[in-house]
């Protein structure tokens, strides 16, 4: 009378929820730790505003275009943040056995992984971003027909697929030289950081590291110059932002493919 | 050497030691403090090709601000740490304040230590690493003196309110909040996010004032050259300052802890 096992979908809700379900069990620490989450995270926001106060662009972007990137990368960023952010973990976990564990259970590690870890708090950071891009909407003056909305939708979406590419890479480092996962945290925080400002900012290298090796560009630097009718800075070419999806698509590949192998080998050469 | 001192410095060499250990974290660590230098360069040289003087900040300077103040963030602990919180909830610290140590003095005395390693290890490499592309304003020998005691005065800052941090353990059970909310403003007022010359004027003077600027602006400031003599004692006074009250205050915070304490465990 066994029922089939629940989609990969079902299962990560169980398992997330089950999460929630403890971390709410402590009502005020819950609350407090959301709200200070979600203030600290305008401390970033907040260090540009400031910036703002001593020159009225940067890299070309007025204050306003700039708000808008942070929100769309901010927004891409925690929300995958939220889904997969647990992943950070994955070295204390390889450390105490408990990732183990998650082998010999007949779901995908990297789901439980991340299901495991999940913590509704980082919430708050989704939200703060949400309202920086409110906030760049309200101060510019752009008018929201189909496409602007659609790239916008499109540029959140990729950027979660990016970021998430990213995250699981990096992770899985950890399958190779444990002690060097710490060297992934360059790229997601970095990453993201990197993706804060316009990438006109950047010398010409870096720009074709962030859109050639670590497409971090795509995330969403590229969409956003479509989204705001902003010029490429020079070396980049005009098809770019256009090839967003593709790119998103590509990376989670690459980064399913790096995962699965490096899962393979830390399997066969046993713990 | 007197007693207490050779105790000092053997706890200071034990924490030298035990982070010398940490190969691959520090090597991720260099890692990632020269990619965020190498990104706050390019932020800072972008606001000075729309205004290239900011204060007492030239291009050069800001640029070299930006490895100095990654090297800093890791020497004064910023992010803070739980040791001391973890042993306060696991019951481990009735062990310590048995010893015939001060706790506090143990602390700083270990800290020290691991500061001095992360300073070679952590601080250097970033800031070399930086001069691959840059050209920065690395200061004359002459400052050598000054800039030490800059530096040997913010990482006793930042072990002052790490501390203190630490301790609210004894009354709250969980420091990490307390580490979240206070690492956020650090990040903000200690001249990491953005240079405390950006602020605008009255914002200026309060932010500076604060132990956050004494632990990452005032020190790179004066590893820039831009102190000298009166102005130059003035800002080595003021991280003085703050060292001595941060200290003093872990030290009453302490006694009262120790008064009337739950420990956990039994």
């Amino acid at each position: 009378m066994a029922d089939a096992a629940p989609g990969p979908l079902v299962l990560w809700r169980r398992l997330a929820g089950a999460q929630v379900r403890s971390q709410l069990q402590y009502r005020l620490s819950f609350a407090l730790y959301t709200a200070g989450q979600f203030l600290a995270s305008f401390v970033d926001f907040l260090a540009l505003a400031v910036l703002f106060t001593k020159v009225d662009a940067l890299g070309g972007w007025s204050v306003a275009e700039v708000a808008l990137l942070y929100g769309l990368t901010g927004i891409a960023f925690n929300v995958c943040d939220l889904a997969i952010g647990a992943a950070d973990s994955i070295s204390l976990k390889i450390r105490d056995g408990s990732f183990d564990g998650y082998l010999i259970r007949p779901a995908p590690a990297l789901l439980q992984l991340s299901a495991d870890g999940f913590a509704l708090r980082r919430a708050g950071k989704v939200l703060q971003a949400l309202i920086v891009f409110g906030l760049a909407v309200r101060l510019l003056d752009l008018t929201w027909d189909v496409r602007r909305v659609a790239l916008v939708l499109v540029a959140i979406a990729c950027g979660v697929a990016i970021y998430a590419a990213v995250w699981t890479a990096t992770a899985s480092i950890a399958f190779w030289v444990i002690d060097a996962r710490e060297i992934g945290n360059a790229f997601t925080y970095g990453g993201n950081f990197l993706a804060n400002q316009p990438l006109s900012i950047y010398a010409a290298w870096l720009r074709a590291f962030a859109v050639y090796v670590l497409p971090i560009a795509f995330a969403a630097y590229l969409p956003a110059t479509l989204i705001l009718d902003k010029p490429l800075p020079p070396g980049i070419p005009a098809a770019a932002p256009y090839l967003t999806p593709l790119v998103a698509a590509a990376a989670v590949a690459g980064a399913a493919w790096i995962w699965r192998v490096s899962l393979r080998r830390y399997r066969s050469t046993g713990s | 050497m007197p007693d207490p001192v050779r105790l000092w410095w053997e706890l200071a060499r034990r924490g030298f030691r035990r982070h010398a250990t940490y190969r691959w974290a520090t090597a991720a660590g260099v890692f990632t403090n020269t990619f965020f230098g190498y990104l706050r360069a390019y932020i800072l040289l972008a606001v000075h090709r729309e205004r290239p003087r900011i204060g007492a900040f030239d291009p050069r300077q800001a640029v070299t601000f930006a490895f100095l103040t990654q090297a800093l963030i890791v020497i004064t602990s910023l992010w803070g740490w739980t040791e001391l919180a973890d042993r306060i909830r696991s019951g481990d610290v009735a062990t310590d304040l048995y010893r015939p140590v001060d706790l506090q003095a143990y602390y700083l005395a270990t800290d020290l230590g691991r500061a001095a390693f992360h300073t070679v290890f952590r601080g250097l490499p970033p800031v070399l690493l930086g001069a691959v592309v840059f050209r920065l304003a690395l200061p004359g020998p002459g400052l050598a003196g000054p800039i030490a005691l800059s530096v040997l005065l913010a990482a006793v800052v930042g072990f002052g309110i790490a501390f203190l941090l630490n301790l609210v353990t004894f009354w709250l059970l969980d420091a990490q909040g307390a580490i979240n909310a206070t690492t956020a403003v650090a990040i903000l007022c200690s001249g990491l996010a953005v240079p405390l010359v950006y602020f605008p004027s009255p914002l200026a003077g309060i932010v500076r004032a604060l132990p956050w600027a004494s632990m990452i602006e005032l020190p790179a400031e004066v590893m820039l050259g831009q102190h000298h003599g009166a102005g130059l004692a003035g800002v080595l006074l003021t991280q003085a300052g703050w060292a001595a009250a941060l200290l003093v205050a872990g030290h009453l915070l302490l006694r009262a802890a120790t008064r009337k304490v739950i420990v956990q465990g039994g």
